[in-house]
């Protein structure tokens, strides 16, 4: 699974942005503490369609589930597409507690965009 | 002769320079106006032309077939990310591609289809003798230079009408698309107001026609008398070609989307820049 | 952290004196300046800039003359006609028109070249054009020797000052640079970086149009204000930038600026609003004030005057809408 994040801390903060989020922190569902390692988020350095990038990437690797804030239209659309399940955490949420929150079936799922952030790049 | 209006600033009064100065070119001259601010057009609401003419401005989008083979070269080409490649499948984003033609460089296999969508529209119209044209980009698109391209190929296709002059209404600001709109002109006229942002920005834009290396003069709209303009103008050695004093009358015919040219007083001082302008810069019917 | 964008479709029409005085009113804000391309707040923010850095926004192509073979599948392949061929005689075209002093390193190797070809009959050069580059990289992909590469190129400049209406993230776009799209984008992420921890409001100035710099201004705003003026072309472009607000699902707001200079007009605005289900949060009557305070470099809200009046009530009710 992977969570959008501010920080490579588990203790760190879910970062609600998607495309735009420095890290990805990537782990086994199962054993979040001795499997979580941070990724850079490729995205980042995009000019444009960052969702886009970001979703892509998680297709690389190999992500089935995903944690973040919400997601605009087209990268709800290329998560959706690459069978990966969304759910929200709020920013106030550490990472840890948002796998744990996601565990045990709190986290809401995302079905619909967000807000689009077209051009935010 | 081709005359770009232009000014950093909006709402210096571009349009109603640009717009009254045409009419007045009309006057004595085979004359066409164009509007390429494409983003917010506003000539035609005050020439009201009677339009005889509606293209759309397209542009190319790729469509994936089946002969698409999953290599992934396209989506990797991409600079726009209008391309995505996830778990066996190509999403295409119509509205974040720029167009280029790349993934069709790209794809080995023949895969990529290119479709057109509606970026625009060009619309072509007559207000008495004035050829009127206008570029309109549609809401909620990005691309506003292939709309401008689309005004100007219209405007300089060949025509028997044989057009002696051009005005052209630019967009403000000082990006690319002012770049598009303004530098094929014979000389820029750059509208301003006399207040500290219609200064500032002025600076910009005579930056701006100073790199091009376009000839340039000031109108000075809203004119108060102050010197604010005035000085700026003397100590850079720019022209200034007409002053439009403040002026209540003006602001309320303005805001009901007529012309000027119906008092006499403006009309003089549209024909007196028409001719100082037809003095300064050759007459000459357009080559193409 | 709130976000509100002050925009306009048509230009002049009181943006950034009503972007300043919401800078005053504000108890808790950080300040952006998003028209970046003809910006004014700066005159008005008594200012000192803390942070400044280059933006690089965009990439542009660039043909390696030693790698050249002459093929000319760059051009061909270009669909912005950013692709120019200097053949024989073309080096004084490209002579006069970069100006053979000013001429970078670059150019000059190019014009060396192109004269030596002109006598010897070598095939054609070609160089890109920076201002119509759309840094699609379809040449790179299409030079068959390699010779072409995307390169990032300097944009503009941005900058994070301490002002009299605290933090103010600003920015300036080089002469004709491609990308203020992005540019915005960086400015507001900038304003964004200083607003998360003190959960404070980013108060934007937008600049007018439709196109992509507006786009860029206002997606994820919690609300966008409208500034219009009671004229033909006011109306004409509060209608388009509605469209463009919907689309991207952003709460808009609109004001009527200098609203008494055509009764008649502003009552059609109102009706447009209330046909497309926006709020007129506000009615400005035309004020002399208003000049006076741009001349000395001030918000309105320094000065007691109707204008002044009117925007106090206005920002009233931006907030309540904000705190929703």
């Amino acid at each position: 699974m992977a969570v959008s994040v501010g920080k490579k801390d588990l203790s760190g903060l879910v970062d609600d942005r998607f495309g735009r989020c420095p890290y990805f922190m990537l782990c086994d569902s199962e054993d979040v503490e001795g499997t979580a390692e941070w990724k850079d988020n490729p995205a980042l350095a995009s000019t444009g369609g960052a969702g886009i990038a970001a979703g892509e990437f998680l297709d690389r690797e190999k992500v089935k589930v995903l944690i973040t804030g919400s997601l605009g239209p087209n990268a709800l659309r290329v998560v959706q597409a690459s069978g990966v399940s969304a759910f929200s955490a709020p920013g106030s949420m550490t990472v840890l507690e948002s796998v744990r929150a996601w565990a045990t079936g709190t986290l809401p799922a995302i079905t619909a965009a967000g807000q689009a952030h077209a051009g935010e790049r | 002769m081709r005359i770009g209006v232009l000014s950093g600033k909006g709402g210096t009064g571009k349009t109603t320079v640009a717009v009254n100065l045409a009419l007045s070119f009309a006057q004595t001259h085979k004359t066409q106006y164009l509007d390429y601010d494409v983003e917010e057009p506003n000539g035609f609401l005050f020439l009201q032309p009677e339009v005889k003419e509606q293209v759309s401005v397209p542009l190319l989008y790729p469509e994936i077939s089946d002969k698409c083979t999953l290599c992934g070269e396209c989506s990797k080409a991409c600079q726009y990310h209008a391309l995505a490649q996830v778990s066996q499948k190509v999403l295409v984003f119509p509205e974040l591609c720029h167009g280029c033609g790349t993934c069709s460089i790209v794809c080995r296999y023949g895969a990529v289809l290119e479709r057109e969508r509606p970026l625009g529209l060009v619309e072509l119209g007559y207000h008495g003798n004035l050829r009127c044209v206008q570029g309109i980009l549609r809401e909620g698109e990005a691309l506003a230079v292939p709309v401008i391209q689309a005004v100007r190929s219209r405007a300089e296709e060949r025509s028997t009408e044989g057009f002696e002059v051009t005005v052209a209404d630019c967009p403000p600001g000082s990006s690319c698309s002012v770049i598009h709109s303004v530098e094929a002109s014979d000389l820029a006229l750059l509208v301003t107001e006399p207040t500290a942002f219609g200064l500032h920005d002025l600076k910009i834009a005579v930056r701006l026609v100073r790199e091009l290396g376009l000839r340039h003069g000031v109108v000075l709209n809203k004119d108060d008398g102050s010197r604010l303009i005035r000085d700026y103008c003397g100590a850079e050695d720019i022209p200034l070609m007409a002053a439009i004093p403040f002026d209540i009358g003006i602001a309320k015919t303005y805001s009901k989307g007529l012309p000027l040219l119906e008092d006499s007083r403006w009309a003089v001082l549209f024909a007196d820049l028409r001719d100082k302008l037809v003095r300064e810069v050759p007459v000459q019917k357009h080559e193409d | 952290m709130k976000q509100i964008a002050i925009i306009s479709g048509k230009g002049g029409t009181g943006k950034t004196t009503i972007a300043a005085a919401f800078t005053e009113l504000a108890s808790r804000k950080i300040v952006a300046d998003c028209d970046v391309e003809a910006p004014n707040l700066h005159l008005l923010l008594e200012h000192r800039i803390r942070q400044e850095s280059l933006f690089q926004g965009n990439r542009c192509a660039h043909i390696d003359p030693e790698q050249c073979i002459s093929c000319g599948k760059c051009r061909d392949v270009c669909r912005y006609q950013a692709v120019e061929e200097l053949g024989k005689g073309e080096a004084a075209v490209v002579r006069s028109r970069n100006g053979a002093q000013n001429a970078d390193k670059e150019s000059r190797h190019l014009i060396a070249r192109a004269t030596a070809q002109a006598d010897s009959g070598v095939g054609p050069l070609f160089r890109v054009d920076p201002k119509r580059c759309e840094g699609c990289a379809a040449c790179v992909y299409a030079c068959p020797a390699g010779a072409v590469e995307l390169r990032l190129e300097d944009t503009g400049k941005i900058f994070l000052s301490d002002s009299s209406a605290g933090e103010f993230a600003h920015a300036e776009l080089f002469l004709a640079a491609d990308g203020s799209g992005k540019l915005v984008s960086e400015v507001r992420r900038l304003a964004q970086q200083e607003a998360l921890g003190d959960d404070k409001l980013v108060i934007i100035d937008g600049s007018p149009g439709i196109g992509c710099v507006v786009i860029s201004t206002i997606t994820g705003c919690q609300a966008v204000l409208i500034v219009t003026e009671p004229t033909q072309s006011g109306k004409h472009d509060l209608a388009r930038v509605l469209k463009i607000t919907q689309h991207f699902h952003v709460p808009a707001l609109v004001a009527i600026n200098k609203w008494d200079l055509n009764p008649d007009m502003t009552i059609e605005i109102e009706k447009l609003c209330l046909a497309d289900g926006v709020e007129v949060a506000g009615k400005i009557p035309f004020d002399t004030t208003v000049p006076q305070a741009i001349a000395a470099a001030q918000a309105i809200t320094r000065f007691d005057s109707p204008a002044s009046a009117a925007i106090r009530k206005l920002w009233g009710r931006v907030q309540e809408e904000l705190v929703v």
